[in-house]
């Protein structure tokens, strides 16, 4: 049967990047770097940094600069970016460096590797994360292309740790056939999501044990303590279908689009709902700029918005004709 | 995590796969309240017995095919996936019963029991709820009083499910009536046909008996029949929630993906699947489905060997229930109108109202993961 449980190695992974991004990316530089006007999402050595600890080459091939590990390694790093709110194209830079890698070109592949070039994301008419110079992820149900990022023109965008933008692009500089990268993206956005999910679960819990009204901790009222149990439950079936998953689209399996289909609809469904109860939980102040639980609430929208409308992942759940055991 | 490639799990799936396919009754359960009950699941259950295919996980000593925890939850799977019956008023017996007496009974209540329980000779029925006994299940109150080497013991229970049918039954009882609520109680295996025992069959919502009101009348059980010690019936008890929490009701979980694919293959032919609001719903439903079998397979590979299952594990049953309610409520909309001549699925929608009730309110299921996974204050 497939071992769902995380290896050592695995745990290592989360373990180290949840480490360097509480002393390198804390919330408190997220703000910082948000308030700088024309700033980039995240500075370019700490970008570097990043690359150098193999965050954006884990599934790339060796040949192709990479670490040669595969999705479920990545999820354990995308838990932590999500849960740490981490700013930059992580997620579209690893897509677009398995974009290169596939569509044959190894040293684009190598060179976002290794944080020489950024990739940003289309969404819609939009792009997030991308500067002149950059390459630009376009993804659909056939696979995904690069293209070189022109120019582009600033858009004030709801999620602080994200930059939107117009772009002009040239035509694609790469591009690979893949169904399954769309499948990929989804178990990536999930991990992310995920993460959002544990984090605020574990804000809660921790306001709900010290924050006092009528005498007692607000976590022994039950209308509180069963929000928080909500989001812990939340946590524990996203987490149990993403690593499911991340396996079977790594294999490239028949079920593979349906179960990352099916675990990225959970990740949403549990985020939107335990960013959302999250305010409640801390009442007025979980309403104000200058706490946290906003950004985690912003950050799982554009999660939820930022591959396609929820009408194609409603498809792709609902496209096998039974349930395959 | 790790995607299973072994060869000998793949031939025992397959192996399984054919049996089933030459084995799972063509008739359907009756849905008489007679003795034909009984006799339907017994027939199913030596069926499987005799094919080897009984207790997968249990010891060979007990009748079992002492294999591991993998291969009963692909046995689960086959099951489903062979639309077979479900094990019927032999739940509590493979769910409860068998696992408490594997984890606390002597070796004598071992010897007698299993075997009887995988050959489809004995079901069992659970009498741990009480009128005044729900939620608060330690505030139960039928006496058991020792006189000798007996156990005398007087009260009433309530909800035990299919109690006409059983032999036996799983009995929580007050030996000590001035020790602390969850001390001084005894768990002890209940002959249901002793003299002064008094069985009142409920008709439930569906119209169907599934519960029973159970009257014990100074019933005289000899004390060889206490699992485990006298007074010590809370952690007997406990032994048989975990195993309620475990993957012991796994099949049960997994008939919900069967009764997806039946909505969508419904929704599919009568073109509903276009309906957009239904379509979402369907969705929501078969990524739930999926995620009932990874939970499944989460919660064996995280499981540490020889320690119940963990109080993060009850986040499994809250989503069940949460998603069944759902799924059957979603049934009854998509039949619209046709849903008032008793259809099946008005049947499974009603008897689903149990399903946040009964084994621990889905309230009690929540303080469990706020207190004991959250460290929320009671």
């Amino acid at each position: 049967m497939t071992n769902l449980a995380p290896s050592q190695e695995q745990q290592g992974i989360a373990a180290a990047s949840a480490t360097f991004l509480a002393e390198q990316l804390p919330l408190t530089r997220v703000r910082e770097l948000a308030a700088v006007p024309g700033g980039d999402a995240v500075d370019d050595a700490t970008w570097r940094r990043c690359a150098d600890l193999g965050w954006l080459a884990l599934s790339l091939s060796e040949d192709a600069g990479g670490l040669g590990l595969g999705l479920a390694e990545e999820v354990m790093l995308f838990q932590q970016l999500g849960r740490r709110l981490a700013p930059g194209p992580f997620r579209s830079s690893v897509l677009g460096a398995r974009v290169a890698a596939r569509g044959g070109d190894a040293a684009l592949a190598t060179a976002i590797g290794e944080g020489r070039r950024r990739v940003g994301m289309r969404l819609g008419e939009l792009v997030i994360d991308a500067r002149p110079g950059d390459l630009l992820l376009e993804l659909d149900e056939t696979g995904g292309r690069l293209h070189d990022v022109e120019t582009t023109e600033r858009v004030e965008g709801v999620d602080p740790g994200t930059r939107f933008a117009k772009a002009t692009t040239g035509a694609p500089v790469v591009r690979c056939d893949d169904v399954l990268l769309v499948a990929r993206a989804r178990v990536l956005l999930a991990a992310e999501l995920l993460g959002i999910t544990e984090a605020v679960r574990d804000m809660s819990a921790d306001y709900a044990r010290t924050r006092v009204q009528f005498g007692k901790a607000i976590g022994a009222f039950q209308a509180v303590k069963h929000r928080c149990a909500d989001m812990a439950v939340a946590a524990y079936v996203t987490r149990a279908q993403l690593f499911q998953a991340a396996l079977l689209v790594e294999a490239g399996t028949a079920q593979a689009d349906f179960h990352a289909a099916s675990a990225y609809l959970l990740a949403v469904q549990g985020a939107k709902r335990s960013t959302a109860d999250n305010i409640q939980n801390h009442g007025g102040i979980g309403y104000t700029w200058e706490h946290d639980a906003h950004l985690y609430l912003k950050r799982a929208l554009l999660l939820e918005h930022l591959l396609e409308t929820s009408r194609a992942t409603h498809r792709a759940v609902l496209a096998p004709a039974r349930h395959e055991f | 995590m790790e995607l299973d490639t072994s060869p000998q799990l793949k031939d025992f799936r397959e192996e399984a796969r054919t049996w089933l396919e030459e084995n799972v009754p063509d008739e359907s359960r009756p849905l008489s309240s007679g003795p034909e009950v009984r006799e339907y699941d017994a027939a199913w259950q030596r069926r499987q017995y005799e094919g080897g295919w009984a207790g997968i996980d249990w010891k060979p000593e007990y009748g079992g095919r002492g294999l591991s925890l993998i291969e009963q939850v692909i046995w689960y799977e086959e099951l489903v996936r062979a639309r077979a019956p479900g094990p019927g008023i032999f739940s509590v017996a493979f769910g409860h019963a068998g696992p408490t007496l594997m984890a606390r009974g002597d070796e004598r209540q071992k010897t007698f029991h299993l075997p009887k329980i995988l050959s489809g000779e004995t079901p069992w029925c659970q009498g741990f709820s009480e009128p005044g006994a729900g939620s608060d299940l330690a505030g139960l109150r039928t006496r058991g009083v020792v006189d000798g080497d007996e156990l005398v013991i007087t009260g009433s229970k309530i909800w035990t499910s299919y109690a006409q049918w059983c032999d036996y039954g799983e009995l929580l009882v007050r030996t000590d009536p001035e020790a602390a609520k969850h001390k001084g109680l005894t768990w002890l295996i209940m002959d249901m046909r002793l003299p002064g025992v008094d069985i009142r069959p409920i008709t439930s919502i569906d119209g169907w008996p599934h519960n029973c009101e159970v009257f014990y009348d100074e019933v005289r059980v000899p004390l060889s029949s206490v699992v485990d010690r006298v007074d010590n019936g809370w952690s007997v008890a406990m032994s048989t929630l975990a195993a309620e929490r475990g993957p012991g009701f796994l099949d049960q979980r997994l008939q919900l993906i069967v009764l997806v694919d039946e909505l969508v293959d419904h929704a599919r032919e009568t073109g509903l699947i276009k309906d957009e609001a239904v379509a979402d719903r369907l969705a929501t439903a078969r990524a739930s489905a999926a995620a009932l079998r990874s939970m499944a397979y989460y919660q064996v590979s995280t499981a540490k060997k020889g320690e119940a299952p963990g109080a993060e594990t009850t986040a499994i049953r809250t989503f069940t229930v949460q998603m069944q309610l759902e799924l059957t409520r979603l049934a009854i909309d998509i039949l619209g109108a046709r849903c008032l001549e008793w259809h099946p699925w008005t049947r499974r929608w009603l008897l689903d109202f149990a399903a946040p009730i009964a084994g621990g309110t889905t309230d009690i299921q929540k303080n469990i993961i706020g207190e004991r996974v959250l460290g929320l204050p009671r």
